[in-house]
């Protein structure tokens, strides 16, 4: 397959689950921006849980499930020659069930990116009653083209701009996603690129390919990061949803029920089948323990100081004006996905004057800080629009107390009020760079072999117990490390203040 | 009495979290004083192999596995490409043409130990600069279920079937298929192997993205044969799925492909490089990769009984072509498939 035709599957992938994603954002950011504390909390968790499951572990759970439908005992309840008949029709056709799966795990990651960008897109310049006037206003006799180009104004600024970022969005989170059509073994130009790359396409023509899915991306990009970089905190409060329409709030909770289940229930059912068989092999053969505990902890290591050193920048570049502007472009690289961005940067660090930083761990860390950067960027706003900066101040003032007991809890407040945003921030920052395979695998040193390359490296020879129980392991190092920090984070504060 | 602002506490704990870090990071790595191994066997037998070595002989290691879609291939052209700084200082690749390739571009340093006199002249270069070990064969795997594992019957099918939705093979841009491919253009040119090619690929042949899918589709019953490796059917069959192989065939020959081990041009370890690449070598090693899960076929003398699967395969192994020189095919072959598949 070329790169045209797998950068094609792609596209049409992507505008697909964009345009069945599109009505499920627009509903759920109603729903939920319309509920009160604790609904609210718990509609944008379950939301929000299919984006933050490793795609790594859905894509592994999910490797093959199709061709185990094959000889799946549920067809033994059928008819005899009924069940021939299923059982011929998954073995020619189990590449479109891997595909509907694709595009169905695509969607319920895609829905909470967009409906979270709703919820947060600036207000609109034109209010839907400002359209209605401009329509009234228009002549009789106004043609085709000056009636399409009014429409055109609309879109750009009125109600459909937020509409039209959220598609954006979800669109480059399709196009860009590599592990999950690679374990699916699904045509996408990020397998393609990727396995060219690594199988020897010479490093100027991986770039030269890059140019077709690039331009792709770079008409959804621009307006993009136009979007993003407007986001100042003013929600827009969206139409309440009808109360008496029961049956969407039935199509609601279906939909975040199912999602959860599709997303994250079935592949954890899936990769624990025989987990404890596995865990147990695992601590028998020390060999594969120590090396998979030893990588995952390096990992979220360097993770977290990747993600911090990211967070510190998206704050300086908030608080120093005059960076704003650096740091906005510097985030932009980062949008391209990390697979195009990763070669970019192999190609700079194997410059005679930087190929010494290629064998270190720098080009690792530049990387991972350029992928993280725009997602930083835009927790950091979500985080801004929900903060309150007079309170804080309070708490602040109350810190410089004598009283060793009010500032423990002026500390404590602060803790509530923003620095909890941070350490929560710095967590998804690191699970992100912890798990991202193609900057691993294009920027890591040769003496590094990280954890989702050793895992991805084993999930193509099929499913055991032993590598479900490594990929539960991997998983849980940073989730555990988290934990284990905010369960200790109270006698931290206690001791020192 | 005036407190003193602990506004700086934040700041300097900051610079303590990220010291803190870099300083973790940096220890939980240990030096560059490493045996680096470039290995495009899989990790699952290679490991134990390897931290074996580590235990008998005290010499660290550090090993670089590939990705399963793109096999050695990516670690040939990778070392090309490191030739002027080289970062790895033992090959060990799971076929012998991509080595080949190596030696041609003068990435490779020669070397003779004890290792290399125990292995036939058929599975090694005479000067030392690489030498093969622990084979698997190019084989039929078939679904016992559907098809009869009978090699004049598979031999029909692919010739006469209209429709070929059930066969399944592996791209032929990588691995051991790349080295099959290689042969067929050898031994039947380059214009024959291409018709057949097109003409597999037209009657709807499944080209799965390696040995591993290739063995999965035809254990769980997707198709009914297609084309693998010893080390793939093995871990079909103790999965317990109804399959059976036979041995492809080239001119009543068999493709015989061992792993082969060398040593980088330009490594500072030469002493642990040679140490490692005699284990490897050593009857030990061959035995040991013998009774793993892959069966890999012992291409020196051993001493130690073979495990009863592998006892058949020893006889296969000794019908195998050479491959030495087939490297210009493979070349020439390389260059046509980009065109076939990457445009």
């Amino acid at each position: 397959m070329s790169m045209a035709a797998a950068c094609g599957w792609s596209l049409g992938r992507s505008l697909i689950v964009g345009l069945l994603a599109a009505p499920f954002c627009f509903w759920l950011h109603r729903r939920l921006t319309s509920l009160t504390d604790p609904g609210r909390r718990i509609g944008w968790c379950a939301l929000a849980l299919p984006f933050l499951f490793p795609t790594l572990l859905s894509g592994y759970a999910y490797s093959g499930v199709s061709l185990q439908l094959i000889n799946a005992g549920l067809w033994d309840a059928l008819p005899t020659t009924s069940a021939q008949i299923v059982r011929r029709w998954l073995s020619t056709h189990n590449t479109l069930l891997d595909e509907a799966l694709l595009t169905i795990l695509l969607l319920t990651r895609s829905v909470p990116v967009g409906a979270l960008l709703l919820a947060f897109a600036p207000r609109p310049a034109y209010s839907p009653a400002a359209w209605h006037c401009r329509r009234l206003a228009l002549p009789e006799q106004a043609n085709r083209w000056t009636r399409c180009r009014a429409w055109a104004e609309y879109l750009r600024h009125g109600p459909a701009r937020g509409s039209l970022a959220a598609f954006g969005l979800m669109f480059l989170v399709c196009f860009q996603e590599f592990e999950l059509p690679s374990l699916l073994n699904r045509p996408a130009w990020t397998v393609w690129l990727f396995d060219a790359q690594v199988g020897g396409l010479a490093l100027s023509e991986s770039l030269r390919s890059t140019i077709v899915p690039l331009v792709c991306q770079l008409v959804i990009v621009v307006p993009l990061w136009r979007s993003l970089a407007r986001i100042n905190g003013e929600t827009v409060p969206p139409n309440s949803p009808n109360a008496a329409h029961h049956s969407a709030a039935l199509r609601d909770t279906s939909y975040l029920t199912a999602a959860v289940i599709i997303a994250c229930v079935l592949p954890l059912s899936l990769v624990g089948r025989g987990i404890i068989e596995g865990f147990r092999a695992l601590l028998s053969n020390r060999i594969q323990l120590e090396r998979v505990v030893r990588e995952a902890l390096d990992g979220a290591l360097f993770a977290i100081l990747a993600a911090v050193l990211t967070l510190c920048l998206t704050e300086l570049g908030q608080r120093v004006g005059t960076l704003r502007g650096w740091l906005a472009s510097l985030a932009v690289p980062g949008l391209f996905g990390p697979l195009v961005m990763s070669l970019a940067l192999v190609r700079v660090f194997q410059s005679d004057w930087l190929n010494a930083a290629y064998r270190t761990r720098i080009s690792f860390l530049v990387g991972m800080i350029l992928f993280l950067l725009p997602r930083a960027m835009l927790v950091q706003a979500l985080i801004q629009a929900t903060r309150r900066r007079e309170s804080r101040h309070a708490a602040a003032l109350l810190s410089e107390s004598p009283d060793s007991f009010r500032r423990l809890a002026a500390h404590e407040l602060g803790w509530f009020m923003g620095n909890r945003a941070r350490f929560w921030s710095v967590a998804l920052l690191t699970f992100w760079g912890y798990l991202e395979l193609t900057i691993a695998y294009l920027l890591g040193p040769v003496t590094i072999v990280s954890v989702p390359v050793l895992l991805y490296n084993q999930m193509h020879f099929g499913k055991n117990a032993i590598l479900s129980a490594m990929t539960v392991l991997a998983v849980l190092v940073p989730v555990l490390l988290f934990a284990g920090a905010a369960a200790v984070r109270p006698l931290l504060y206690r001791w020192f203040w | 009495m005036p407190v003193k602002s602990n506004r700086s506490l934040p700041s300097l704990g900051l610079a303590v979290l990220i010291t803190g870090l870099a300083i973790s990071v940096l220890a939980l790595r240990r030096g560059d004083d490493r045996l680096v191994v470039y290995c495009a066997h899989d990790a699952e037998f290679s490991d134990a192999i390897l931290r074996d070595f580590e235990c008998q002989t005290g010499i660290p290691v550090l090993v670089r596995y590939d990705t399963e879609t793109t096999k050695s291939l990516g670690f040939v052209n990778l070392l090309k490409s490191e030739k002027a700084h080289p970062r790895c200082d033992v090959f060990w690749n799971n076929e012998l043409l991509g080595t080949v390739d190596l030696q041609q571009a003068d990435v490779l340093e020669p070397y003779r130990g004890a290792g290399h006199a125990r292995i036939p002249e058929q599975f090694k270069d005479a000067e030392g600069y690489w030498t093969g070990f622990a084979a698997r064969l190019r084989v039929y795997i078939v679904n016992t279920e559907r098809q009869p594992a009978d090699e004049a019957a598979l031999q029909r099918r692919l010739e006469s079937d209209t429709d070929l939705s059930r066969t399944t093979i592996a791209k032929p841009m990588f691995g051991t298929t790349l080295t099959h491919y290689t042969l067929l253009w050898h031994a039947w040119g380059a214009d024959r192997l291409k018709a057949w090619h097109r003409d597999l690929r037209q009657r709807g042949i499944r080209e799965a993205g390696g040995n591993a899918a290739t063995k999965y589709l035809v254990a769980e019953g997707a198709c009914d044969f297609g084309f693998t490796d010893t080390d793939d059917f093995f871990v079909a069959k103790d999965d317990g799925k109804p399959v059976a192989m036979t041995p492809v065939r080239v001119d009543g020959r068999t493709i015989c492909i061992p792993n082969t081990v060398a040593i980088i041009r330009g490594t500072k370890k030469s002493e642990s490089a040679r140490r490692l690449v005699d284990f490897l070598l050593s009857a030990e090693t061959e035995t040991a990769l013998a009774r793993s899960a892959a069966r890999q076929v012992p291409l020196g003398p051993v001493t130690e009984g073979l495990p009863d699967d592998v006892a058949p395969l020893v006889a296969w192994a000794s019908e195998g072509i050479d491959l030495r020189s087939l490297l210009p095919a493979r070349t020439a072959l390389i260059a046509w498939l980009k065109s076939e598949y990457l445009q």
